[in-house]
């Protein structure tokens, strides 16, 4: 938290009294300044403040002597025993005088500044107010509670007093009417607790009041009158705090905890600044009146002094108020000076004084003040000032510069709100002028958000004793159990029949925070741990080489493991923490903090290390893929969105096969990261709910598939754990509990997917339904479609055959939803629309089940329009049919023989790839057979067409959406790998009217986008031009057709 | 016919052997439907399980589904699902339930009709689907509560059945109405004969004729 870690100081304490409570005070005697200790062993020593020999010294009657307290102007010491407080006059330390007496161990002595009245308290529950000149008490404060100490505040109106419970009681000394009381304030300790609690006041007139606070180590600053807590001195101790002294002028604050460590706070800054570490835990803290040094002693009966224990940078502990403001001033007027001589370069430079406000900042000016001045003195410290100025500028010039530039990316960088302030003096020109001081303060744009750090998706955050999911995805659950020292993970599939080895239990000692379930093993990795600093210091004290820490740690179990020793551990570098993990079939993946992306085989083999482009935030694998999304650059300030990228590799071919940024929802960040379960692509989830899957089409965009749905937004929170091309598989939780608990086990819940679409106006906004699963369909579609083709293309007759079977039940599926969409269309009589989508349609069966559904509203002219689409789609199938028988006798014959055979299939059906010439483009294969049925390769082919150009990208192997962008079954990867250059972009493949069938864009596929087919459909009729029109119109002869009005009703 | 036993003594002797025996009462109750998650994967057309009365599923790993309890015990048997325990057996459900039957003496709450049953070969089968033993236990007691203060109240109602009262016996469950079946089926019986020798009494006061002898 505190920006560098402060070195701790190891002290050595001399003995000086024997184990027990100890107390110490200065005492400021008329000849030097001395120290007073007192001890359990009754004794009470005068001792010199820097070497510690005891100069005098005395024995109470009945020990332990527990506490002193040094009236304010060093004529006696009080010391309480076991039952007295009797005054010792100083230096000689005589008995002067009894002051009071309890029946039980005297605990807290408190002079009252005045120094004319004492307070007294112990075990007794009683607090007594004494009269120092005559020894009488003349008050009782009844406390209710052994009091522990006590604290005079500097105006002599309020004693502060800490309780054994815990307890803080603040009281009006005047009236004895008790002020405010805190229970439960500190930790409570036993009977026989050797804690003292003590509070302290700060110097000036007693504003604050430090306490210790809980059993974590915190102070806690009680504002005077309203004694409510205003701030923390928090953070460094591990232990509670037992004593806090402000130093004489209040800047600073001393701690020392139960820790056996001291640490010396910056009070306006709440930060601390020195520590010490100490063997035993301090019974008593002073600081010197007038000195940099820190008088104790420990409980144990040592006795030491810590000389400079502010750094020497800072203002000393003991200089004076007027001191303090000489210093601030002394500053301020340095930076004045530094900020004119910018101002008079940038003056110089014709750039004006004025500052200029970063990007969607603002400049505020203030007059604060405005006041005659002698012009004489003014012109003096002007010329003053303008000497040191100059130095100051000419010292300052390169880094000026620097901070100019930072100042306008303050704002982007979330630094923090407040870019720049400063004080600017106008100086005198005239005598007897009015001088101006202006206040100017730079308002930074609002900060835009941090970047959002790495997690693991599935995960759950930690909270301190309950157990948490490590991973949750559609394999298994990973969970983490607190139990003692250690956790306890365990291992636990969703599905039994798949997985049907138990994972044993692991016990783990090293703190896993992270895991990836995968279906061949998990992994698991550990942060770094730092030794510990007091170990480290304690060390170095004894000159033995320092405790290392414990480094990162990666460690892999495989379920099934054929091999012994299959499990392997990793670990980092010094340094290096892992920050995200995942593991697929093949290989496990680790991301480092060092920008890392570490890969594994599943055996521990290291596979690559390759440097990330950014920080990673999250990677999830699947089968041979891994997909890594980085941020690639800061949070936009505006959107307040986050920058992220996303990469995704194919770990078989050893090729990454897109990296592509990964938009999410304004201001959102990205929760959950993922593959679709069955179409294999890459799924993110981002904080605003929206889940997204990217499709190929457009070059590979990202179509939000899933909406929280609006009226259950405020009762329920969906976590996302799957995704198929249908469904959304999430855990049901509650706002109130956003995250899933380990028991009782959650399940998750399907949920339809359903991409944000607009229902329409004129009554067919019930079609939008149809539409958004007819949008899905096209996702699904479109990416078995890219997978078929490169199959395909890699020739992998089997799959290839496996994807056309499953692309037919996709376009059946699509086509079912596109009719249901054009059935509400027709009825809405929107007959335009219906035929728009009507050639959307893929296969020619729902083309005349549509044409069926117009016949049955009576929309003859929409049927008509179908029919020629119809026909036209026939058409073109009937060519690809042809063209792919042509491939079929290829793929039996030889290479040569094949440019022959595909010339013929060309020639004979007069198809539109004839027109190409299968012009040499620096690579070997040939385009033509394929040209009717692979994208890619057609696309080439318009390469080829438009020129030498696109043929060179191929050559270059420049491969912006290769084969493999398809997300295709990642074992062929390696064989479309070098294919280059094959956008799966719809083109242009031939001239207007080069043939009879189709003029105009064809889609990426192969196949012509409805827009060709609906040119054809809705140009005016012109019978007499296509021979092939003259047909009886389709959907009379058609089969399909009366099955597919029943299908559209 | 002199005033005999109450109602109640009558029931108190026939409660022992219902008409339907508790065995029987399971077997209808285990076609009540539960949710199980399932953690296996159905090799099934659309992973659809097809038994004689009846098609169950989708079977998907850790989906929930509904399926009758014979089916889900026999599933939890083999370790092959978790049988999510039904709503109205929520320690904080049972426990209004409880507290309003108490409170209200006119009514039954509205419990499930096979609640008894099902609560037994829940209790029996899958003890660990209600969390620790000290939350079984105590969710046994409450259904325990439950059913002694539905008892206590039937037998209070029938206690005060001994004049032409209408009895509100709403909300039953298939154990309990099995209970007082007998009593009810007997004693509507007779309440039938009774009304119809009434009406024939005041056919023949009305007629005047007395030849035919009033049968009984």
């Amino acid at each position: 938290m505190a920006p560098p870690k402060i070195k701790d100081v190891h002290l050595k304490l001399q003995t000086g009294h024997g184990a027990g409570q100890t107390s110490v005070a200065y005492a400021n005697t008329p000849k030097e300044i001395s120290l007073v200790t007192s001890g359990a062993d009754g004794r009470v020593y005068l001792r010199d403040a820097l070497i510690l020999e005891p100069q005098g010294s005395c024995k109470v009657d009945t020990p332990p002597a527990t506490i002193l307290a040094v009236d304010p102007k060093g004529k006696y010491v009080a010391v309480g025993d076991d039952s007295y407080v009797k005054l010792y006059k100083l230096p000689s330390l005589t008995p002067e005088r009894s002051a009071c007496r309890f029946n039980l161990t005297l605990r807290a002595l408190s002079f009252s500044p005045c120094g004319t009245k004492l307070a007294a308290a112990g075990d007794d529950n009683l607090i007594k107010l004494v009269e120092v000149k005559d020894g009488s008490v003349y008050r009782t404060l009844n406390s209710d509670d052994y009091v522990l100490s006590l604290a005079w505040d500097p105006d002599s109106t309020y004693l502060a007093a800490t309780l054994r419970t815990g307890g803080l009681v603040v009281y009006d000394t005047g009236s004895g009417k008790l002020e405010k009381r805190v229970d439960a304030q500190c930790e409570r300790v036993d009977y026989s607790s050797l804690r003292r609690h003590a509070p302290s006041w700060h110097p000036d007139g007693g504003s604050v009041l430090a306490v210790p606070v809980g059993a974590e180590g915190d102070v806690a600053l009680h504002e005077r009158l309203s004694w409510e807590a205003t701030g923390y001195l928090s953070g460094e101790h591990r232990k509670a705090v037992n004593i806090v002294a402000f130093s004489p002028n209040g800047v600073y604050a001393a701690t020392a905890g139960q820790d056996k460590r001291i640490v010396v706070w910056d009070v306006n800054s709440v930060t601390a600044v020195a520590a010490a570490t100490a063997d035993e835990v301090m019974s008593g803290l002073v600081w010197r009146p007038d000195g940099n040094e820190l008088a104790m002693v420990g409980e144990s009966g040592g006795v030491g002094v810590w000389s400079g224990v502010v750094p020497k940078e800072m203002p000393g502990p003991a200089v004076s108020a007027a001191e303090l403001e000489r210093l601030q001033r002394e500053q301020e007027r340095l930076a004045d000076l530094r900020k004119r001589g910018k101002e008079a370069e940038r003056e110089a430079a014709g750039l004006g004084a004025d500052l200029v406000p970063p990007e969607g900042g603002e400049i505020r000016e203030e007059v604060i003040e405005e006041m005659e001045v002698e012009a004489a003195a003014a012109a003096a410290g002007a010329a003053g000032a303008g000497e040191e100025g100059a130095k100051a500028a000419v010292a300052d010039g390169g880094e000026g510069e620097g901070e100019d530039g930072l100042e306008g990316g303050s704002g982007r960088g979330g630094s923090g709100g407040l870019g720049h302030s400063g004080v600017n003096g106008r100086p005198a020109t005239r005598t007897q002028t009015t001088t101006r001081t202006i206040v100017r303060t730079v308002v930074a744009p609002p900060a835009g958000p941090a970047p959002q750090p790495a997690f693991q998706p599935g995960a759950t955050a930690a909270e301190p004793g309950r157990p948490r999911f490590l991973c949750y995805n559609m394999v298994g659950s990973v969970s983490s159990r607190p139990v003692d020292d250690h956790h306890v993970v365990e291992v636990l599939f969703h599905d039994s029949s798949r997985f049907s080895s138990r994972v044993p239990l692991l016990t783990d000692y090293y703190g896993f925070d992270k895991a990836a379930l995968g279906d061949k093993g998990v992994v698991y990795a550990s942060p770094a741990v730092k030794a510990d600093p007091a170990e480290v210091a304690a060390a170095a004290a004894e000159g033995a080489p320092p405790p290392a820490g414990v480094p990162a740690l990666v460690m892999f179990r495989p379920f099934d493991p054929w091999a012994p020793n299959s499990d392997w551990t990793a670990t980092l570098a010094e340094g290096e923490e892992a920050l995200c993990l995942a593991t697929g079939s093949t290989f496990v993946a680790v991301a480092t903090s060092r920008q890392l992306l570490r890969l594994f085989t599943l055996g521990g083999a290291q596979q690559a290390v390759l440097r990330l482009e950014g920080q990673p935030v999250a990677l999830v694998a699947a089968g041979g893929q891994l997909a890594v999304a980085w941020h690639s650059g800061p949070p936009n300030p505006h959107t307040k969105s986050q920058a992220l990228s996303l990469s995704l590799y194919d770990t078989l071919a050893l090729v990454c096969v897109f990296s592509q940024p990964l938009p999410l929802s304004p201001g959102a960040t990205l929760t959950w990261l993922g593959f679709s379960e069955d179409t294999g692509v890459p799924a993110a989830a981002d904080s605003s709910g929206v889940v997204c899957v990217r499709t190929p089409d457009f070059g590979g965009r990202w179509v939000p598939v899933f909406e929280p749905p609006a009226a259950r937004r405020a009762s329920e929170v969906l976590w996302p754990v799957g995704l198929s091309s249908e469904q959304l598989y999430a855990i049901v939780c509650k706002p109130a509990e956003p995250r899933p608990q380990v028991s009782p086990r959650p399940f998750y819940t399907p949920m339809d997917l359903c991409p944000p679409v607009l229902a329409l106006d004129g009554g067919a906004g019930a079609a939008a339904e149809w539409e958004a699963k007819a949008l899905l369909e096209a996702v699904k579609l479109s990416v078995l479609r890219a997978r078929l083709e490169a199959a395909e293309m890699s020739g992998q007759v089997e799959e290839a055959s496996d994807l056309r079977h499953l692309k037919n039940q996709g376009e059946a599926k699509h086509d079912a939803a596109l009719l249901k969409a054009f059935q509400k269309f027709v009825r809405a009589e929107r007959h335009g629309r219906a035929l728009e989508v009507a050639a959307m349609l893929n296969m020619c069966k729902s083309l005349s089940g549509a044409v069926a559904v117009a016949n049955h509203h009576q929309a003859r002219g929409l049927a008509e329009r179908i029919a020629v689409v119809l026909e036209q789609k026939q058409a073109i199938i009937a060519a690809n049919e042809a063209m792919a028988a042509g491939v079929d006798a290829y793929a039996h014959q030889h290479q040569h023989q094949q440019h022959h055979q595909a010339a013929a299939a060309e020639q004979h059906h007069h198809v539109a790839a004839g027109e190409h010439q299968a012009a040499p483009a620096g690579r070997s294969y040939t385009p033509i057979p394929f040209a009717r049925r692979g994208g890619g390769v057609e696309s080439a082919a318009s390469e080829l067409g438009q020129g030498g150009e696109g043929a060179a990208a191929a050559g270059r192997g420049t491969q912006p959406l290769g084969p493999a962008d398809l997300n295709a079954g990642a074992a062929d990867g390696a064989g479309g790998a070098d294919r280059g250059g094959l956008t799966p972009f719809a083109d242009v493949v031939t001239a207007p009217g080069s043939t009879g069938l189709s003029t105009g864009p064809k889609s990426g596929r192969g196949l012509p986008t409805p827009n060709t087919l609906l040119q054809a459909a809705t140009a005016k009729p012109d019978p007499g031009s296509d021979s092939h029109k003259r047909k009886q119109p389709t959907a009379f002869n058609n089969p399909f057709a009366r099955k597919a009005a029943k299908l559209g009703k | 016919m002199a005033p005999t036993a109450s109602l109640f003594e009558y029931v108190a002797s026939k409660l022992d052997e219902p008409p339907l025996t508790p065995e029987e009462l399971e077997f209808m109750a285990e076609h009540e439907k539960v949710t199980i998650v399932p953690n296996f994967t159905l090799n099934l057309p659309n992973s659809m399980l097809t038994c004689i009365e009846g098609t169950y599923g989708p079977f998907r790993p850790n989906i929930p589904v509904e399926v009758p309890m014979y089916l889900a015990l026999a599933l939890n048997r083999r370790n092959k699902c978790r049988i999510q325990p039904p709503a109205w057996m929520a320690r904080e459900k049972l426990k209004a339930v409880l507290d309003e039957e108490r409170t209200i003496p006119q009514y039954f709450q509205p419990v499930p009709q096979y609640y008894v049953e099902t609560a037994k070969m829940l209790f029996a089968e899958a003890r660990a689907i209600f969390g620790t033993n000290a939350e079984v236990n105590e969710i046994m007691d409450l259904v325990e509560e439950l059913k002694k203060v539905r008892n206590s109240k039937i037998l209070d109602g029938l206690r005060k059945v001994s004049g032409p009262i209408t009895v509100k016996l709403n909300n039953l469950s298939a154990s309990e109405s099995n209970k007082i079946r007998l009593l009810f089926e007997n004693s509507l019986n007779m309440w039938h004969q009774l009304a119809k020798n009434n009406k024939e009494w005041q056919e023949i006061q009305m007629t005047g004729t007395m030849d035919t002898p009033a049968t009984l």
